[in-house]
């Protein structure tokens, strides 16, 4: 098969962005600088190639990959982007996990849900910070198997901004994970499962905030962005916004260096495009603030199932 | 009263003037019907009155707080022994310090209660007593901050907290609730001074309060009786302060397919108006090519 035609038959094949593989076992690759002895001339210059090595890592056996790469990026000529590009991704039952991959998460992203052989709710969950190559010859005699629910559009299109997002979005300046995302991921930490506002929160999809930082307390605005996924049973209504609102203003403001003054629920068809575009996201997942260690939510995320 | 600084908009009521022993011409002009106001003391020999009163339509209270001079503190003191209820005995030590109390106490009289504040002098024999009712004062005593700025009743109050209206009312006059209502009685009135804060008077906040948030919601007090505060708070950080940033919710639109023929006649309304290919002859066939209409068949 001649090169171009590769990556049209991969497309033809079903392969497309959301596509789920499951390679066992499969490695994962990255460069690590070896150690090198004190004498070792070539360390001052760093540019040496025998200081990098290639490091792997066998993935677990209830793990899965999903294409991130674009059709238009599988579909081109090999020669020219040999690879597809693809995420780790893995089932799990842990509520607090999914939940958090269900939100504006930037590392995670709950690519579907079903029920386990023993009736318990289950996520597939993508990881965005482990990416892996595959070769596109090699997928050619691979069936794709769906890792997206097919019915539901709106999984789809968010897939494809969540990807786009974990380099497009702004970063959230210091002082305000300092003065509001800090205050707000801890508190999602310590609300327990079987809370209601953790139910409660599935009904967001994305948390945005805007921030005058002229003077402390800096007052916050928040958007609450209604979850629109089909497989999310409970529509936030206003009641339910205006608890979380209450509860995230109570929690911001025991921060003390900022206070909620206004909210709004809105969803992809109410938000304004400056509104989108120009509001920080409020990841609930984690933060990273320097001069401190990462806080990431401690749950081990790759689990065999 | 010559000198006087205002605080706070607000009026003393010509009705009320006499009945405090003030005449009516002291008030500022400035002064807004309905409000309370704040008079800054400007010599130590004055005494501030707080006096509570039902409003005309019997259902809230206003606060107003009067500064008289010393030498003057009998007149209206008189004047509002007359009213004076149980609540009020608490002040009873002081008026007497330098009023006949024999025949001045009518009890039978409701719906206005007094608290006298001191300064240390010429008083200052009363100093101690002085400050002791102050830290009880208007500020000091929770409940009665808590009626002052949600100009709910006691009776709606006193729901709140699963007490009776006497409890209640033993609590604004300075009876201290213990444990857990306590601890309830401020919670719920920080969240009402944010509302009130936000709305800027009493009235406008008892209105919201006993509004409901949605056509089948619950009131906000209800709410507050439900132990929901959270829903509370997040439903008064939608009040008053204007948002600077995040743009009410648009309406939601469908796509709206045009036909060729329309877009076209639009395309050629926009380069008519704008002049684009007179004002532009280097580039209309740029122009034109970055533009393109759909077949009519397709």
């Amino acid at each position: 098969m001649e090169p171009r035609g590769l990556g049209e038959a991969l497309i033809q094949q079903g392969w497309d962005q959301g596509s789920l593989l499951t390679a066992r076992p499969a490695q994962q690759s990255w460069l690590a600088r070896r150690p090198v002895s004190s004498d070792d001339t070539t360390e001052a210059s760093g540019s040496g190639p025998e200081l990098w090595e290639t490091h792997q890592q066998v993935l677990a056996p209830g793990e899965h990959l999903v294409v991130s790469s674009q059709a238009c990026d599988i579909a081109r000529d090999p020669t020219k982007e040999p690879f597809v590009e693809l995420l780790r991704a893995s089932w799990t039952d842990d509520k607090q996990l999914i939940n958090e991959a269900g939100r504006n998460s930037i590392r995670r992203f709950l690519l579907r849900r079903r029920t386990g052989d023993d009736g318990v709710p289950e996520g597939l969950i993508a990881d965005a910070t482990s990416r892996i190559y595959v070769e596109k010859s090699s997928l050619l005699g691979l069936t794709p198997e769906p890792g997206l629910d097919p019915s539901d559009q709106f999984v789809a299109h968010k897939f494809r901004r969540w990807l786009a997002d974990r380099y497009n979005r702004p970063a959230v300046p210091d002082n305000l994970v300092a003065g509001v995302q800090k205050h707000v991921v801890e508190a999602v930490r310590k609300l327990k499962a079987t809370d209601d506002l953790t139910e409660l929160l599935t009904g967001v999809d994305q948390i945005l905030f805007f921030a005058d930082v002229a003077q402390e307390p800096y007052e916050v605005e928040l958007i609450l962005m209604r979850n629109e996924r089909q497989d999310v049973s409970l529509e936030l209504d206003e009641e339910g916004a205006a608890r979380i609102a209450g509860w995230l203003s109570e929690v911001i403001r025991e921060g003390a260096m900022a206070k909620v003054v206004h909210w709004e629920i809105l969803d992809s068809r109410t938000i304004s495009l400056y509104d989108y575009v120009t509001a920080y996201p409020l990841p609930l997942d984690y933060y990273t603030l320097r001069g401190e260690p990462d806080a990431i939510a401690e749950t081990p995320f790759v689990r065999e199932i | 009263m010559p000198g006087d600084v205002l605080e706070r908009p607000g009026v003393l009521p010509p009705s009320q003037a006499p009945r405090l022993g003030l005449p009516t011409g002291d008030r500022p002009a400035s002064m807004v019907a309905g409000e309370g106001y704040l008079v800054r003391p400007e010599w130590s020999g004055a005494v501030d009155v707080i006096a509570w009163d039902q409003s005309p339509t019997g259902d809230d209270t206003r606060l107003y707080l009067v500064q008289v001079k010393a030498f003057d503190v009998a007149a209206p003191a008189i004047g509002l022994l007359a009213g004076i209820t149980g609540y009020a005995r608490i002040v009873l030590p002081i008026l007497e310090a330098f009023l006949p109390s024999e025949g001045l106490l009518d009890e039978a009289v409701t719906g206005c209660r007094v608290l006298i504040r001191l300064p240390a002098s010429p008083f200052r024999r009363y100093s101690q007593a002085a400050k002791s009712l102050e830290s009880e004062s208007l500020v000091g005593i929770p409940a009665a901050r808590l009626r002052q700025i949600s100009g709910l009743d006691a009776s709606r109050l006193a729901e709140l907290f699963g007490v009776s209206r006497v409890t209640f009312q033993a609590w604004t006059a300075g009876a201290t609730p213990h444990g857990a209502r306590r601890e309830r009685l401020l919670e719920i009135l920080k969240l009402i001074e944010e509302v009130t804060t936000r709305l800027g008077n009493a009235q406008s906040t008892a209105d919201w309060l006993l509004t409901p948030v949605t056509p089948k919601g619950k009131k906000p007090v209800e709410l507050l009786r439900d132990r929901q505060d959270d829903t509370f708070r997040g439903y008064s950080l939608r009040l008053g302060t204007p948002r600077r940033f995040v743009r009410a919710p648009r309406p939601s639109r469908s796509r709206r397919v045009v036909a060729p023929e329309e877009l076209r006649a639009a395309i050629g309304r926009l380069r008519s108006q704008t002049g684009y290919l007179e004002d532009n002859p280097a580039s209309p066939q740029q122009g034109a090519a970055d533009v393109e209409i759909p077949d009519a068949e397709g």
